[in-house]
């Protein structure tokens, strides 16, 4: 069962709701900048700014 | 004896998400490769995969990853060559028509003087697509000779080498829709329409996702489509004319989030039990050179 937790915007430092069964590299948006997040690391979970859309990118 | 699964990625999308549910509803592990951290030692003894599962964002990363892990032997969802002939429209729809596949008529130049006369030869409006690009991003929909040279000439000027290899393709009126079907394997699991009031019908940028019933018409040019890229689990985007289907791209690292609640499949599911079938299988034997060099 996943517990939530939270993890702090490095943009905007606001705390950012996280469910416990977050993946490294999953992206979150922050709620209250609306930055896109990029979790980096699991324990403690830390977040960064996810990186722009490059041009190679797609399915 | 237990499988060694890989699945190669790097920003964890709703759709990776969901494959690794599959994978461990299954109980199958697996092992997550990012492709931010990954070495690739050319010399080494290759690692021991059964298959690799590619779900890669960026296009580059996943050709040359795949490149390299079948040149070690190692069986990847999708394979090299099928990467090598979606992520490129040029070498998509080359592959398509070799295969009889109906597709949009399509020019190719590669200086603005000859772009200009390609798009006039198709007359207006006109699509300009790059060869290499996803998700609708530099589509343009050109409908006059002043379009067409302002917007040749910004990209033989801002862009890179490749934004002056120009890939010229009929307009084809959709009437606010398109079909994306899913192929895995040799099934057309399901297929959507992508909805939209905008020209561009992708659902990144926006376009509904409704059930689009698998037709025996849409099974046919799905597989086949499937099929002339070398098969394996791929999305094919389908046009509609006049009762008439074109395919104009075949994706080889699709998203489906959208598209599992609309249609009722389980895609996830049925793209992890065909990568386990590809995992139990023999691995491709390859004529060896180390056996000439001996």
């Amino acid at each position: 069962m996943s517990t939530a937790t939270s993890a702090t915007c490095p943009e905007c430092e606001a705390a950012v709701p996280l469910k416990g069964d977050v993946e490294k590299g999953e992206i979150v948006p922050c709620p209250d900048c609306g930055a896109e997040l990029e979790v980096i690391e699991q324990d403690p979970i830390t977040l960064r700014l996810a990186p722009a859309e490059e041009e190679d990118w797609g399915e | 004896m237990t499988l060694r699964i890989g699945v190669l990625c790097s920003r964890i999308r709703v759709e990776e998400k969901l494959l690794f549910e599959a994978f461990s509803r299954r109980g199958v592990a697996f092992s997550r490769i990012d492709d931010r951290e990954l070495i690739f030692e050319l010399e080494q003894p290759p690692p021991h995969f059964d298959v690799v599962l590619e779900r890669c964002l960026h296009h580059s990363r996943a050709l040359y990853s795949l490149r390299i892990l079948n040149g070690w032997g190692i069986k990847t969802v999708n394979s090299y060559d099928v990467a090598m002939t979606c992520g490129d429209k040029i070498n998509t729809t080359t592959a398509l028509l070799s295969a009889g596949v109906p597709s949009p008529r399509t020019l190719i130049a590669f200086t603005p003087e000859s772009a200009i006369e390609a798009i006039e030869r198709v007359g207006y409006p006109v699509v300009l697509k790059p060869a290499i690009g996803s998700w609708g991003r530099l589509l343009a929909k050109i409908s006059d000779r002043e379009a067409a040279e302002a917007l040749l000439e910004h990209k033989e000027t801002l862009g890179s080498y490749q934004h002056a290899i120009f890939y010229v393709q009929e307009y084809v009126e959709k009437r606010g829709r398109d079909i994306r079907s899913f192929v895995v394997g040799d099934e057309t699991i399901c297929a959507i329409y992508r909805e939209s009031a905008h020209w561009v019908t992708n659902t990144a940028r926006g376009a509904r996702a409704r059930n689009c019933p698998v037709t025996p018409e849409i099974d046919r040019i799905s597989r086949a489509a499937a099929a002339a890229v070398g098969g394996g689990v791929l999305a094919v985007d389908i046009l509609e004319r006049d009762g008439e289907l074109l395919v104009s791209e075949v994706n080889y690292t699709m998203e489906f989030r959208n598209s599992i609640e609309v249609t009722d499949v389980d895609i996830p599911g049925r793209i992890v039990e065909y990568v386990l079938g590809v995992a139990g299988r023999a691995a491709p034997t390859a004529n060896r050179p180390e056996s000439i060099l001996a």
